[in-house]
């Protein structure tokens, strides 16, 4: 046992040793599998790794949960843990020269089309209703962007972070843990490795929605609209 | 500076760096201080929920700091992020208004004037950590890192970033409030 400081009273020297004897804590089973498992494995292999990731329990939670109203709060434990996996799964691969044209075009078909070109598409993966998208950022970082749909349960984001305004885009900020929630049209959007306050372009991105989503809301408009045309006597589109 | 000095424990393996010269990968980190991570993440939160998300926060940290590290002490830097990222913790998820550290060192000890402390009495460690977890957390902070890790006075002071006499006070009011806990 390491003694306590010399100007220390008799007494101090009790609860000093009591602490000290304190064994040490082993963590649960399983908890740092996802740590240790340092397989070099380059972008394309994601989608593996997060099965296997799922298989040993780590990340076995899907990711977010649904509310009965249909709305969603991530988990942003679970997704944090994941963003971890890609991102170390990149390693030094240079992401570009990894993903082929339809790969590339599967990434930003989950994000948007205006995703800036600093963040280069390096990877994606779906799993159940939860789509990621792996941003490469070079010198060994990355960016996650996980997508589910419905919108975000805004009042059940937790008091690890705050709602905030970046580009008129309403979101969800920890800033510590640099996780921004968005809302992605009907989608709520995730966003895991960047400070949102470094990444106002990107979640401008995300916000914006996507073009399928773009074309199914004009659908949408266009049958309300000519559903009420009708009653009201408006004529019609041919 | 933590990241520099030299290992702090006097005896305790807590604390040593089997190589102090060499600056781990971040694969490493997580397989040969994973335990140790997690070992102080739970005397800090008390619980295994909240310390493996303390750990896995840390290792976000370690991921991204481990570029600019400067070989030296590398279990003094973990705890440094580990601590200071449990105490950020902490205070982001206290919204209410925190409650001012007393500065009457008397104060600790009010109640149990000469009263001894029935240490084999108890069901440790199991008590003894609940007793640590009802700390206030920079308190708590203090105390494992003096006694359950062993670092001197001056290197938690750098770690917490606070001046040396209140690293001594947190420390021994901690230790007195866990003496008077123990007694009651």
């Amino acid at each position: 046992m390491n003694a306590p400081g010399p100007e220390e009273e008799p007494w101090e020297a009790d609860v000093h040793g009591l602490l000290w004897d304190l064994p040490d804590v082993e963590p649960p089973p399983g908890f740092l599998a996802a740590a240790v498992d340092h397989r070099p494995m380059h972008a394309g292999r994601i989608f593996t790794s997060l099965v296997a990731i799922a298989v040993l329990g780590v990340g076995a939670t899907v990711g977010v949960a649904l509310a009965a109203d249909g709305t969603v709060t991530p988990e942003l434990d679970a997704l944090a843990r994941q963003h971890l996996v890609a991102e170390r799964d990149l390693g030094g691969d240079d992401a570009a020269d990894v993903l082929d044209s339809d790969a590339r075009d599967a990434v930003l078909g989950i994000v948007g089309p205006d995703v800036p070109d600093s963040y280069v598409p390096a990877g994606h993966a779906t799993r159940n209703e939860l789509r990621q998208a792996v941003f490469d950022l070079g010198a060994g970082e990355a960016v996650s962007v996980f997508v589910t749909a419905g919108a975000p349960d805004w009042d059940a984001m937790g008091s690890t972070g705050h709602r905030r305004e970046v580009d008129g885009a309403m979101v969800w900020s920890d800033d510590q843990r640099q996780i921004t929630v968005v809302q992605a049209g009907h989608d709520t959007a995730v966003i895991v490795g960047v400070d949102p306050d470094d990444a106002a372009d990107l979640i401008a991105a995300v916000a914006a929605p996507t073009p399928s989503a773009t074309e199914s809301m004009m659908d949408h408009i266009t049958a309300v609209a000519g559903r009420l045309a009708g009653p009201f006597g408006f004529p019609t589109a041919e | 500076m933590v990241g520099t000095a030299d290992s702090p424990a006097q005896d305790g393996p807590a604390v040593t760096d089997a190589d102090p010269t060499t600056v781990p990968t971040w694969e490493e980190v997580a397989e040969q201080y994973g335990r140790f991570l997690y070992s102080l993440a739970y005397r800090l939160t008390g619980n295994h929920q909240d310390a493996q998300d303390l750990v896995q926060e840390v290792l976000l940290r370690v991921r991204r700091g481990l570029a600019g590290y400067q070989p030296g002490n590398f279990k003094g830097w973990l705890s440094r992020i580990t601590t200071n990222t449990f105490l950020d913790r902490v205070r982001k998820q206290n919204r209410r208004p925190t409650v001012a550290l007393p500065e009457d060192p008397d104060r600790v000890l009010a109640g149990s004037p000469g009263a001894d402390v029935e240490l084999a009495a108890r069901d440790l460690p199991d008590h003894l950590q609940d007793l640590l977890s009802d700390l206030q957390p920079e308190y708590r902070a203090a105390v494992v890192l003096a006694d359950v890790l062993g670092y001197s006075y001056e290197e938690i002071a750098d770690i917490l970033d606070v001046p040396l006499g209140t690293v001594r006070s947190r420390i021994h009011r901690g230790r007195g409030r866990l003496r008077t806990a123990l007694a009651s």
